[in-house]
């Protein structure tokens, strides 16, 4: 589509909104604001997990201007560094524009028409073998889409999430604690609460706009404690009334301890017990079920866990952790968990999660507003796409799993399948994926397509000279990529597609707290990039064309059937098409049926259009209107808690009861030792987002931070004789890179602990990390490895 | 000691612990940093300055704020700037300058500002020691922080050099980025009308950050002394998105 047609396409949209808009007649706040020459309209910041809504300021086809949304409930009219810039994400000089494939080794131009063929190849020649990659920065729509495509059409379950490197924990945490996932507080919680007990967590730097939102409480007058458990110092820290180092893995040796002293003193809530929960214990091989426990055993399995043991275990000293559970003991208090990447990214990650549910359900620190274990998610969409729509290789959206015979006729009836068609058989969690990818086919490698869309796993997997390297070597592999940059795994591909981003496309969204977010498309995409969604249409459109019996329903119909408002089909596998319809609004409403098995409701497309996002379940009220959930569970909040004034109406124990589990502490996979003396951590900077491919291209942001470096103690740095800015080799037993050491910068470890941030494409730190995961979860661990550390040139 | 003596000594003392607190234990960036309020270029200042005592202090240039001359802490002044104060003309040109300066540190109008010396990256900075009344010492002043005080200034405000030490930086990326750029001037009813506010006021309700007796030649107010701004100059309910809502039409 030329310039000239976007523009008809644009007021066509814009015309249709209006009316749609005319028709409601009470909705101003959708509406996008002229000023001076520059239109404004809401969208939800590309960037992390808190989902701030922004102001988009364009003109002349391109945008201009940031703005804080002020009418949004989650930032306030406030953001961070990076949502102020994410309009320049769109303008590094080196955009995709048109579709490239590996002819003799080089990239080399062809036509989209080229590129559905070679995918529909790749399918044809093999469906079982072929996988999607997909990603917590997926709109909800194109995830549905992806979703749609592989369990419904190619019919081989191979979808999997970079979210699985993200949060995959937190949702076994909330499964077989609650029975279904996601936190049932919200943001809210940070405005009530007392205490605020930051678990492995830096929101200072990581989700600044949440971390802003308690502190400046104290700026009005009122009094929270922050309290930093930690593996280093970090801009949290300076902020925290406390800060307790803990040794890495040591968090399930404090968590525990806290659930003993408060045993042990009497201060836990026996009535909250009785009344709302059960005890748990593992199993083997573990389940999300376990088995259950009586109150006497897990008094016992507790009673290890004295200060000294823990202090032993975690570093933690006897006076601080008796601090913790006098907190926890104290009924008045209200007091809010945080936790991302340092809790989830464990190979104890169920276990941790579980654990400190359990602490605050031990305590009854659960269901008043400020009381609350809330997990933050790092990408936009993790829980809308992802943990909703369920692009997992076991999931099926809005909760439901392959493996059970009534999910998939449920899902079979709303896709209008036939009976049978969906894959009871789960796929590969990414790390096997990957994995199977990078082995020969008659060594077991039996993945040889991998298409990956919104995320750079030649970056961002762990292990990669393991699970990435080996598939670009061996024969046979095929790699298509769809991005916006030559990111590295763009440039490794054997297809490259242009993408559409952000603005450039219509989209949805869910953040941490359920809240479902929507934004119209503002500005064209470059050259030929096109929308995401549209790619797999486009690929599921050709494969029908080919024959494909997977891509039409039990009637005959395409799978991605899309109407106008007269009914008629309208072929939007032609780009020409389509934007002539709104088909992120069809997809949704489509999946939104799926929203009810697990009562997660979802509104109607329109809703999402006048608000700043709503938090499911939005459940509709008797005068039409429809209203949001801040506190699930809770009677007085949730319309689907009736029974008692908590209700875990998913409860894996099916009493409406959550569960207190048992975890013991147990050693992590790789700890350090002589020839690999120091603990490595990884992570993320406030300037930059993932592996930096949009914040590194943004001047303001990477002038701010321009490279990775390792963060190193002081005192280890005096030992190895390395200065300041010195260029030293890291090296585990996986692999080993080159880059500049950095002290007294951003953050502080203690001695034995190297940290190094994962943004920067050229300094790539995950040659060292481990593909250790945790069992339940299949997540890795990348906070915890060992590694050495050298003077470049010694030996 | 009367009572108002001892504050202004408080003030004074607090501000320049804060300035020590800035720039000890952080290093400059080797790059040319232009001073905001006099345009002139600092000398290159040294390298690693980490200030073990005060007395060590006296005899460093420190980051960014290298300019300054020696005892420059002699200059520091607290309380009230001259309100009444000459203003001297303005023109069209000196305004587009102001602007030309401004936008040096903003990806586009209504960008957070970047940071244009070292900050200390880990520790929790006192920005506001400096920022929040606009400390002026030799003839450099600290601008005025734009919006209420809010507690981490590092969150929307980043440097704009390297933060690290003895590093080679990389390049920077190219972009084809082109930012809003700031209005000119508010629309006036007729010649002689209070000009009406050409911006959005949200996170810029102190219109004293540039307009004061701090601010840029060539965007000063003539009437610093007056309090209430928004009393003559109206701003913008659509900038300010505060758009009325529309009312139904009656069936």
């Amino acid at each position: 589509m030329d310039r000239r047609e976007f523009l008809k396409a644009t007021a066509m949209a814009t015309a249709v909104a209006a009316a749609a808009r005319l028709a409601l007649q009470d909705d101003a706040v959708a509406q996008p604001r002229v000023d001076g020459g520059v239109t404004w309209d809401k969208a939800p910041c590309r960037f992390c997990g808190t989902g701030c809504h922004v102001q988009v300021g364009v003109k002349g086809g391109r945008v201009v201007a940031i703005a804080g949304d002020q009418k949004a409930e989650v930032n306030k009219g406030l953001l961070c560094v990076k949502g102020y810039h994410v309009g320049l994400a769109l303008y590094g000089k080196d955009r995709l524009t048109r579709p490239l494939l590996r002819k003799n080794g080089k990239l080399e131009p062809i036509t989209w028409d080229q590129a559905l063929d070679v995918i529909a190849d790749r399918v044809m020649a093999n469906p079982a073998g072929f996988a999607v990659y997909g990603s917590g920065q997926w709109t909800i729509p194109e995830g549905y889409a992806a979703q749609k495509l592989i369990k419904a059409g190619i019919g081989n379950n191979q979808i999997d999430p970079n979210a699985r490197l993200c949060m995959a924990s937190a949702v076994t945490g909330y499964l077989s604690t609650y029975g279904v996932d996601e936190p049932a507080g919200c943001y809210d919680d940070l405005d009530r609460c007392d205490v605020l007990l930051m678990w492995g967590n830096n929101p200072a730097e990581m989700h600044p706009v949440l971390f802003s939102r308690v502190i400046d409480r104290r700026s009005r007058g009122e009094q929270v404690t922050l309290i930093d458990l930690t593996t280093r110092r970090t801009r949290t820290s300076g902020f925290c009334d406390r800060t307790m180092l803990f040794k890495p893995h040591g968090d399930l040796a404090i968590a525990n301890g806290i659930a003993h002293l408060l045993l042990e003193r009497g201060t836990w809530d026996q009535a909250f017990v009785d009344k709302y929960c059960n005890f748990r214990k593992r199993t083997a091989p573990p389940t999300l079920d376990g088995q259950a426990m009586t109150a006497d055993e897990y008094r016992r399995e507790l009673a290890a866990y004295t200060p000294a043991r823990v202090e032993e275990l975690s570093g933690v000293s006897p006076a601080d952790l008796s601090y913790l559970a006098d907190l926890f003991g104290d009924r008045k208090l209200r007091i809010t968990s945080l936790w991302c990447m340092g809790m989830n990214q464990h190979t104890r990650g169920t276990a941790i999660n579980d654990l400190v549910h359990g602490v605050h359900l031990l305590s009854g620190h659960f269901g008043k507003p400020g009381d609350a274990p809330t997990s933050l998610t790092g990408q936009p969409s993790a829980c809308g796409t992802v943990r909703e729509v369920g692009t997992l290789a076991h999931a099926l959206p809005g909760g439901l799993v392959v493996a059970k015979d009534d999910h998939r006729k449920e899902a079979e009836a709303i896709w209008n399948l036939p009976p049978g068609r969906i894959n009871a058989k789960p796929g590969y969690h990414t790390v096997e994926m990957w994995r199977r990818f990078s082995t020969a086919k008659d060594q077991g490698g039996d993945i040889d397509t991998i298409w990956v869309q919104v995320t750079n796993p030649a970056r961002s997997l762990p292990n990669i000279n393991k699970l990435f390297e080996p598939s670009r070597k061996i024969p046979g592999k095929f790699l298509i990529v769809s991005d916006v940059y030559p990111t590295a795994t763009a440039m490794a591909a054997d297809l490259v597609l242009p993408s559409a981003m952000w603005v450039e496309k219509n989209g949805m969204v869910g953040n941490s707290e359920r809240r479902t977010q929507q934004w119209f498309r503002m500005v064209p995409p470059p050259g030929e990039a096109r929308d995401d969604c549209w790619q797999t249409i486009a690929v599921a459109r050709r494969l029908h064309d080919r024959g494909h019996a997977g891509m039409k329903d039990k009637d005959g119909r395409f799978l991605f059937q899309v109407v106008d408002q007269a009914g008629a089909v309208v072929p939007v596998w032609d780009w020409r098409r389509y934007y002539d319809v709104n088909v992120d609004e069809q997809l949704f409403e489509e999946y939104r049926r799926f929203s009810r098995f697990k009562h997660k409701d979802l509104a109607p497309y329109g809703e999402y259009v006048k608000a700043r996002g709503l938090r499911w379940p939005v459940v509709e009220q008797p005068d039409g209107s429809w209203r949001e959930t801040r506190f699930r569970f809770a009677k007085f909040d949730d319309p689907y808690a009736t029974k008692a004034e908590l209700q875990f109406y998913h409860s894996v124990t099916k009493d409406d009861r959550a569960l207190i589990w048992f975890h013991p502490w147990e050693a992590p996979p790789e700890v350090p030792d002589r020839d690999y003396p120091l603990w490595l951590c990884t992570g993320r900077v406030l300037e930059h987002w993932h592996t930096g491919t949009m914040t590194m291209r943004i001047p303001q942001l990477q002038r701010a931070m321009p490279q990775a470096y390792c963060e190193m103690n002081r005192d280890d740095a005096r030992a190895l004789g390395v200065a300041d800015g010195e260029v030293v080799v890291l090296e585990s037993r996986r692999g080993k890179l080159e880059l500049p050491v950095w002290l007294g910068g951003r953050g502080e470890p203690p001695a034995g602990t190297v940290f190094v941030p994962f943004f920067d494409e050229s300094i790539a730190i995950n040659v060292a990390t481990l593909e250790d995961h945790d069992p339940l979860s299949k997540q890795p661990d990348y906070k915890k490895c060992a590694v050495r550390v050298r003077r470049k040139g010694a030996a | 000691m009367s009572d108002r003596r001892g504050l202004e000594i408080g003030v004074v003392v607090a501000v320049a612990v804060a300035a020590v607190g800035l720039v000890s234990g952080v290093e400059s960036s080797s790059r040319e940093v232009i001073s905001e309020v006099d345009g002139r270029a600092p000398v290159a200042p040294p390298r690693a300055v980490e200030a073990r005592s005060y007395r060590d202090m006296r005899g460093r240039a420190y980051g960014p704020n290298a300019g300054l001359p020696s005892e420059w802490w002699k200059t520091l002044r607290g309380g009230d700037p001259d309100l009444f104060a000459a203003v001297a003309p303005q023109t069209p040109v000196d305004r587009s300058a102001a602007l030309t300066r401004r936008a040096a540190r903003r990806a586009y109008d209504g960008a957070p500002p970047m940071v244009p010396h070292a900050v200390d990256q880990l520790a929790v900075p006192a920005c506001l020691a400096c920022h929040l009344d606009g400390v002026r010492v030799a003839g450099i002043g600290a601008p005025v922080m734009s919006h209420p005080p809010q507690t981490s200034c590092l969150q929307c405000h980043v440097v704009m050099n390297d933060p690290r030490r003895g590093v080679v930086t990389p390049p920077l990326p190219d972009s084809t980025f082109v930012g809003l750029s700031a209005p000119q001037d508010g629309a006036r009813a007729w010649n002689g009308a209070p000009p009406t506010i050409p911006h959005t006021t949200w996170m810029r309700e102190r219109c004293d950050s540039c307009h004061g007796t701090g601010g840029l030649h060539g965007v000063r107010s003539t009437h610093p002394w007056r309090q209430s701004c928004t009393q003559c100059h109206a701003p913008s309910a659509a900038l300010d998105q505060r758009a009325p809502v529309a009312l139904g039409t009656a069936p």
